[in-house]
């Protein structure tokens, strides 16, 4: 199993919805998405075996992957929408309690760091947000003191919703529960790209949010077009007062809301049933 | 919106990256065939869109004729690489038809020749082909000239592709959708379409080979009236052929069936159909056809008369006009003969076509039986454009039309009356000796050598009817082997039989000896062998008498 499989938990959710162990996985034959991107789901540089199955949220990944030549592709639907299932109660609060802005920044990861104006950003999410704000790092950002302190001095909520693994080793499996459970008790979620922790919120009834300084990773491999792209192609979705019906609309196309399956239907498609690594 | 002095590029929501049609197999939609037609037919001024990749040159016309350019081109890639090649006077949209915004409309000139298939992107909406007709016609002005194609799904190059259903339309062509119910099929189908939605077409050509790179643009009566083995039919089949698809059997007998059947435009491999326009810019409106010759440059061609043998008048890229017979090849009324097994008929033609050759000087271009028309008791070579060609002697350009004429024959598989053991040289050899001309070894090696570098392009056969026949001549030749096994294992029995009666002889023989052996050891015997010798007893007698004397003296 490739150890992406397991990013964010991800093998562990779809286990567990096909009725098979939880903790310990078995193996998936192929690829899963782990992360939504402009691309067909994956890293430009991303290496497969010949002959792998590719299993993305939605359609279009499919699409724009069989133009890299690459085939083998199946939109399952994002795991995300199989932990919703799983989970319909995790952190539901009354709608008139929700409060708050639940604001992702873009996140780097193991192989590369986020560059950019953090005080800029900070005064735009001040003018714009209305309520508290909890700020939201990935690991790689957290652990950077001089990141983290500038969103605490902020006067932010700062937190971490753990590590997606790397190699098989540190997959915080409840990562997305917590973000699951952060989301249902936002009103609102906002990020500095459109990345996943957007639709993620959006499928939970957030209102959404993108603006202020996209910044930049070192390494970003332009190959697929970048933000840049991604602003051409999805303008409903970047703004700081959007149309909310528009944006669900599109949140569900990229979560493959339409091409989540049923579990008998799952299973037999990415298991392979043998229990192990 | 275009600034002359400068090219701007503009992205529009639907880029495809990374990705690119001007560097791809197929490439831009273009060629000296399609490039004569649009100068032909395209108007001048006015605001002008291109939607699709489309080849330079047809950039540089439209630039010269138009007021403003907008290109539309869904590759990031090829939008970077025209701004480059036309740094001035473009205005240049990356990105997907459906990612034009009204604003963008209002053209005069809309020209989609490349067709709908290659102006939508992965992330566009999946809109069937009348869907992309409506947004292509919401971005012309009412009276604009709008000049649009479509590739034909029941081209006979689509038919007879060697790949199966789900690996068409790849990774070469990207594609949105594969089963599209909707889209014309016909060129019936396709008129009426842009008929509903009123764009009645002032004129409709049917294309002939690669769809981006037509070899041949025919209009839609004259391909319906082609005839077998006649001009037009003939350029048809030579355009197919350069298709670049896998095919399971060459085009030529298809085609050829298509034409007796007036059927051309029905397997053209695609259409194109111009709407509006200014009657008085089309110059060259009797123009019923329009050809690529192997270097590129183009020619145009109408009808004089009407009727299956109508002459033709070609005119090629200097000017230079020429006059087609109406009449079949020499490569098919000598086929015919050869199907016929008419050979004395065959010989006679063969010497007529000698009898003609030797008009010619004495050293000459290319000769080719499939470009060479018979006009009355004379012959015309029909032959426009293409590669130049050193002359070379001119028997030997007959030997070469002869090799040439036997590659086309064996490649169809057409019957002839020959064996299949003087095929090659030989029955070059014989051919031309019909033809009064004289060969030898070396004149043949030096026509083989000239016939090939006339071999135009061939398209990558796959050819299910050669394996049939290869199959059926294996199974032929497995059935003859197992009988021919069959007769030795016979033989061999009636060997092992016959040793098996000679053994039995020899051991009986043996047996006989040991018998003779025991008799011969004994000491009877050996004394009585001995006496048998003894041919003079009265000498013998003597002899022992003085041994035994001798020895009885002695004791």
């Amino acid at each position: 199993m490739h150890h992406h499989n397991h990013y964010y938990g991800h093998s562990h959710i779809l286990a567990r919805y096909c009725g098979l162990p939880q903790v310990h996985p078995p193996r998936i034959r192929g690829y899963l998405q782990h992360g939504w991107n402009v691309g067909d789901g994956w890293n430009p540089q991303h290496e497969f075996f010949d002959g792998a199955w590719r299993w993305t949220w939605s359609d279009a990944p499919r699409r724009r992957g069989h133009i890299l030549g690459r085939r083998n592709y199946q939109a399952i639907g994002a795991p995300w929408l199989y932990l919703l299932d799983l989970e319909p109660d995790l952190g539901v609060v009354p709608e008139e309690e929700r409060e708050g802005t639940l604001f992702f920044l873009f996140h780097g990861w193991e192989g590369g760091k986020i560059e950019g104006d953090h005080k800029r950003l900070i005064d735009e999410i001040r003018e714009t947000e209305p309520g508290p704000v909890t700020f939201s790092l990935y690991y790689t950002e957290y652990e950077r003191p001089e990141i983290r302190n500038s969103y605490l001095d902020a006067g932010f909520d700062v937190v971490s919703f753990g590590k997606r693994g790397f190699a098989y080793e540190g997959t915080d499996r409840r990562f997305l529960f917590r973000q699951l459970k952060a989301l249902r008790k936002h009103k609102r979620v906002a990020a500095n790209r459109l990345a996943t922790a957007v639709f993620y919120g959006a499928s939970v009834g957030c209102d959404v949010a993108v603006y202020g300084d996209p910044m930049a990773m070192n390494g970003e491999d332009p190959l697929f077009g970048g933000n840049a792209r991604v602003q051409r192609l999805w303008p409903e979705l970047h703004g700081k007062d959007l149309d909310q019906v528009v944006a669900r609309e599109v949140v569900n196309q990229e979560l493959g809301t339409a091409w989540k399956m049923p579990a008998q239907e799952l299973r037999p498609l990415i298991f392979d049933g043998v229990t192990h690594d | 919106m275009t600034d002359p002095d400068h090219t701007s590029v503009r992205p529009v929501p639907g880029e495809m990256r990374p990705w690119s049609d001007l560097d791809g197999p197929i490439g831009p939609f273009g060629g000296a065939a399609a490039l004569r037609l649009l100068e032909d037919v395209l108007p001048r001024g006015g605001r002008w869109l291109i939607a699709g990749p489309h080849a330079d040159a047809v950039l540089t016309l439209a630039q010269e004729r138009s007021e403003s350019l907008t290109v539309l081109i869904r590759a990031a890639s090829d939008g970077e690489t025209t701004s480059t090649r036309f740094p001035t006077g473009l205005d240049i949209a990356i990105g997907a038809l459906d990612g034009l915004s009204p604003e963008d409309g209002a053209f005069d000139v809309v020209l989609a020749a490349d067709g709908l298939d290659r102006v939508l992107t992965p992330d566009s909406a999946d809109l069937a082909w009348p869907e992309r007709l409506d947004l292509l016609r919401s971005l012309a002005n009412d009276g604009a000239t709008i000049v649009v194609g479509l590739g034909n799904e029941f081209a006979l190059a689509t038919l007879l592709d060697a790949r199966v259903a789900r690996d068409r339309h790849g990774d070469e062509e990207w594609r949105p959708i594969h089963s599209d119910t909707e889209r014309p099929c016909s060129l019936g189908q396709f008129v009426d379409a842009l008929a509903e939605r009123g764009l009645t077409p002032s004129s409709t050509w049917t294309t002939f080979g690669p769809q981006a790179q037509p070899g041949l643009i025919a209009s839609a009566d004259a391909a319906g009236s082609a005839r077998p083995d006649r001009f037009l039919a003939n350029a048809a089949t030579a355009a197919v052929r350069a298709t670049r698809s896998p095919l399971l059997a060459l085009p030529d007998e298809a085609l050829s069936t298509a034409a007796r059947a007036g059927a051309l435009p029905t397997v053209a491999d695609g259409f194109l159909a111009i709407i509006g326009g200014d009657a008085a810019s089309t110059a060259h409106a009797p123009t019923e056809a329009y050809g690529s010759t192997g270097d590129e440059s183009a020619w145009t061609a109408r009808r004089e008369g009407n009727g299956a043998d109508a002459t033709w008048l070609l005119s090629d890229a200097t000017g230079a006009e020429q006059r087609v017979p109406g009449g079949r090849t020499v490569e098919s009324e000598l086929r015919e003969l050869a199907e016929r097994e008419d050979v004395p008929g065959f010989r006679a033609y063969a010497q007529r076509l000698g009898e003609w050759t030797r008009t010619l000087p004495d050293h000459v271009g290319p000769l080719t039986l499939d470009s060479l028309v018979r006009d009355g008791n004379t012959f015309v070579d029909t032959h426009v454009g293409g590669p130049a060609h050193e002359e070379s002697a001119r028997d030997m350009a007959v030997a070469a039309a002869w090799f040439r004429f036997q590659d086309r024959l064996l490649a169809q598989h057409r019957r002839h009356p020959w064996p299949p053991w003087v095929v090659g040289s030989e029955l070059v050899g014989i051919w031309s000796s019909m033809a009064g001309v004289a060969t030898d070894a070396d004149s043949l090696e030096s026509a083989r050598v000239l016939a090939d570098s006339l071999a135009g392009p061939t398209p990558d056969i796959v050819d299910a009817r050669t394996a049939l026949a290869d199959r059926d001549e294996a199974a032929k030749q497995l059935f003859e082997a197992n009988g021919h096994i069959f007769g030795l294992e016979r033989t061999i029995g009636f060997r092992d039989k016959q040793l098996l009666t000679r053994e039995k002889r020899i051991r009986k023989l043996h047996k006989d000896l040991q018998k003779v052996e025991k008799i011969r050891n004994h000491p009877a015997y050996r004394t009585l062998r001995k006496a048998a010798k003894v041919r003079e007893p009265r000498k013998f007698a003597a002899a022992v008498k003085k041994k035994a004397g001798t020895r009885l003296r002695g004791r």
